[in-house]
């Protein structure tokens, strides 16, 4: 059941139509876990039982911790529950890929291990990351165990963000749990114009991208190399439009609900760092990496050469977190060099201060167009960074080094990332197709409206929807969607992690 | 009360919006007749398509593209051009289509009355030539008869009985048979005209043929899934289809003076292109043309050898599902015209 699907509408209906009829927070809480339960097990009941067990487990394992006489105690409660965690990650996500590993590695030796038959219970990682800052948390004491089983099974199954996010961070959405859920009319209305916006994002941006992204990854080496350059940049927008609209949705229909969800994206394809776009893409993600795993490697407080590795090593699980294939594992060792390498150029360029009374002077008294200016650390910034020319070029290397990067994130296969490159940058024979699909033209313009549009609503500008100028760019939109969607909706792409 | 009648009024504003857009830029349509021969055909007027290529064109009270079709001159040559979509066309513009680029080309090079008439037919069949061979024979006097074949014609059409032209088998030999009551190939059209014949005239609204067809498709279809053991089809064995062809390519000489075959075949650009090889209808017509002693041209040669120099595919256009798939795009109305005309310039100088 996908939110862009009929089927997720009568779904949400009849939960919202529930949810209005009752009384009692205790008992639409309880709605609301049966009806995240109901959602979870469409795909596959066996998913639900593995979710009701993960969140047994640790839910326990935070109780435990928390009445813990000793720190001993509530660290080896800290270790069984990762282990228990990581274990049933690793085993439904990775095993057959560490088989794989391991037979190539074998392979001299004429030993093959069997592939197991697992099947892979959607948003799995993002579940064992849920789970797993609850019990992190509780070990640290940013938060405390949920007050009752309940509320911490909503929190993981709150069907909203269940699949694919955001990573909702328990200290913040505990407490709205535990509050009473009620309907408001201005919720709905808002809610329901977040939602029409992820639907644009993800009907009329994403799937359609996908009718030309598809086809060119599929057989790539039928493609001339410019045709291949506009599928990767399309795909850049599609993943983005794709994931965004989903976050988009899972905020709308939470605010329906009357429940806040953190945005997930802030237009990260204008940045000019690979460090600016990791702040302004998949927020929850990275905000949980750098939590639960840059800051624990010891994050910038071991020097500089420490600093640069833990980058690397986060960004390099972060991408193992996303599939069990090489590819992932060079999307996010990229990613990794990527930071380092800009963390060593900022530390070039803005050097600290060699305080000459003249510059001291600058500095309580900045004279506009002077050599350099003071950034808000204290350290002196040369004025080229601020300067147009530098912006652009910045923006641009930050987007085509994201974009190159997209490659292996999206081919099924390291070879068939391998032969992309080598066509797009003329290593290997640039012939083929000439296809230039104006998907891509069309939906350009809409990707910025869009991105004004979710900024107003960020703001909290909305739409009041009792004027007839509302009313009918509503309805222009909703019949744009049934007009224009492509045929065959696409599953969105984070659901597979 | 006032925010229903803002609602209403608003709704529909929006639906006036969209159906100036979609009828421009989508897909318009002239709706359809029933002519006493021809079956149902388009009525005349403009249609617009733009879901594969795009092209705004004018249609004739044969339901046929282009104006209304001329007493025939008595020095005019005159082609009758049959066949289905890929002959009619829509995707690409008046002066694209295979049919008017033969004529051009003729006209230039001999200086002749030289006309051809584009009698494509979204969906037909050579059970619709065989059947209305004698029409087509008193209403437009045909000098020669170019008729287009693709596998589909053998694989879906002629044998389909949902189609109002189709082939049944009769002892050892094959009839055409006309379906008088007929309403329509679209889904939606054919229930507006079974259930609600009144109201039939609102599926020439574009908003509601587009709408109502995505509407459709949204219930019944289901995201793809990347699982490969989803995708596994059990491959049915092809049937035989040399009886059919072999009656068709002998009823169609007999039927029509002068007769040429064109053939396109259906060539995959993504697979490996060197290992393309013809399909069993593909085969077959070589086959039996050549038995049949026919004027036949398979455009394969045409299309890949284009293909190898220019990395241009024949089929598929910018704002098809797959650039490289789907009806042949100018390159190969272009191709076909050129062989076409070769054909024609040699027949005319004999």
């Amino acid at each position: 059941m996908i939110f862009s699907s009929v089927e997720f509408l009568v779904f949400f209906v009849i939960v919202l139509f529930l949810m209005i009829l009752v009384k009692s927070s205790r008992i639409k809480r309880g709605i609301l876990l049966v009806a995240s339960y109901y959602f979870y097990a469409y795909w596959d009941y066996r998913f639900a039982l593995l979710m009701f067990g993960m969140t047994y487990f640790n839910y326990y394992a935070g109780l435990k911790m928390e009445s813990s006489q000793t720190p001993k105690s509530k660290k080896d409660w800290l270790i069984i529950s990762l282990v228990f965690n990581l274990g049933v990650l690793g085993f439904f996500k990775y095993f057959n890929f560490f088989i794989d590993s391991t037979n190539v590695l074998l392979n001299p030796l004429n030993v093959k291990l069997p592939f197991l038959n697992i099947l892979l219970p959607v948003g799995i990682s993002f579940i064992t990351f849920e789970v797993m800052s609850y019990t992190i948390d509780i070990y640290r004491n940013i938060n405390k165990s949920a007050k009752s089983f309940w509320d911490f099974a909503l929190l993981v199954a709150f069907f909203p963000h269940l699949i694919a996010g955001p990573i909702l961070k328990p200290k913040q959405f505990l407490p709205e749990i535990e509050e009473d859920v009620i309907i408001k009319r201005e919720n709905l209305i808002y809610g329901f114009q977040i939602f029409l916006l992820g639907l644009v994002r993800k009907v009329f941006i994403a799937d359609r991208l996908a009718l030309f992204v598809d086809p060119v990854f599929q057989s790539p080496q039928a493609y001339s190399s410019m045709t291949l350059w506009f599928a990767v940049i399309a795909y850049a927008i599609q993943i983005y439009c794709d994931f965004c609209g989903y976050t988009d949705m899972a905020i709308g229909v939470a605010k329906c609900l009357g429940f806040d969800i953190p945005k997930n994206f802030d237009v990260p394809y204008i940045s000019r760092s690979v460090t600016e776009f990791w702040r302004r893409w998949h927020i929850s993600l990275s905000t949980w990496l750098r939590d639960y795993l840059y800051i624990p490697l010891g994050g910038n407080r071991k020097g500089k050469q420490r600093q640069y590795f833990n980058l690397f090593v986060t960004m390099l699980l972060g991408g193992l977190w996303h599939g069990a294939s090489w590819n992932f594992v060079a999307w996010g060792g990229l990613h990794g060099i990527g930071l380092a390498i800009h963390k060593m150029y900022m530390e070039r360029v803005q050097k600290e201060p060699k305080i000459s009374k003249q510059a001291e002077l600058d500095v309580k008294r900045p004279v506009l167009g002077s050599a350099e200016q003071v950034t808000t650390l204290g350290f002196f910034r040369p004025s080229y960074l601020t300067s147009y020319l530098y912006n652009v070029l910045a923006w641009f290397v930050t987007f085509t080094f994201v974009c190159v990067t997209w490659v292996f994130f999206r081919s099924t296969d390291f070879s068939i990332s391998l032969l992309i490159l080598q066509k797009m940058f003329f290593l290997a024979n640039p012939a083929g197709i000439p296809w230039y699909s104006n998907s891509l033209i069309m939906t350009i313009p809409a990707l910025i409206v869009c991105d004004y549009v979710g900024n107003q609503l960020n703001k909290g500008v909305k739409l009041k929807l009792n004027r007839f100028r509302e009313l009918f760019v509503v309805f222009f939109i909703v019949l744009g969607l049934i007009f224009l969607a492509p045929q065959n909706p696409s599953p969105f792409i984070y659901f597979q992690f | 009360m006032k925010l229903i009648l803002k609602t209403f009024a608003s709704l529909l504003s929006a639906l006036v919006l969209w159906e100036i857009i979609l009828s421009n830029s989508v897909v318009k349509n002239s709706g359809f007749i029933n002519h006493p021969v021809l079956g149902r055909i388009n009525k005349a007027g403009i249609a617009v398509q733009g879901e594969e290529g795009f092209s705004r064109i004018k249609l004739n009270n044969l339901g046929m593209r282009g104006g209304d079709i001329s007493q025939k001159q008595k020095n005019e040559h005159r082609v009758l051009i049959l066949g289905d979509s890929y002959t009619k066309a829509v995707q690409v513009s008046d002066n694209k289509t295979y049919s008017y680029l033969l004529q051009k080309e003729i006209k230039n090079k001999l200086k002749l009355n030289f006309n051809t008439i584009n009698a494509g037919r979204d969906g037909a069949s050579p059970a619709y030539y065989i059947h209305l061979a004698n029409f087509y024979d008193s209403e437009i006097q045909p000098d020669s008869v170019v008729i287009q074949l693709v596998d589909q014609d053998f694989t879906e059409d002629i044998l389909d009985k949902a189609k109002q032209f189709h082939v049944v088998k009769k002892a050892n030999t094959f009839q055409t048979v006309y379906v008088d009551e007929f309403y329509s190939d679209n889904a939606l059209s054919r229930l507006f005209l079974q259930k609600f014949p009144k109201l039939s005239f609102m599926v020439e609204y574009s908003v509601l043929r587009v709408g109502g067809n995505n509407f459709k498709k949204a219930m019944a279809a289901k995201p793809t899934h990347n699982n490969p053991e989803e995708s596994k089809v059990e491959k049915k064995p092809s049937p035989d289809y040399d009886e059919v062809i072999d009656w068709t390519l002998k009823t169609l000489k007999d039927k029509y003076p002068n007769l040429v075959i064109l053939y396109l075949p259906s060539i995959d650009n993504y697979a490996d292109i060197t290992n393309e090889k013809p399909t069993k209808i593909e085969r077959s017509l070589n086959k039996l043309a050549a038995k049949n002693n026919m004027n036949f041209i398979n455009m394969r040669e045409d299309f890949l050898n284009y293909y190898h120099t220019y990395y241009k595919p024949a089929h598929g256009f910018n704002n098809t599902i797959l650039g490289g798939r789907g009806h042949i795009n100018e390159i190969g109305h272009e191709l076909s015209a050129k062989r076409l005309a070769n054909i024609f310039e040699e027949r005319i100088l004999k």
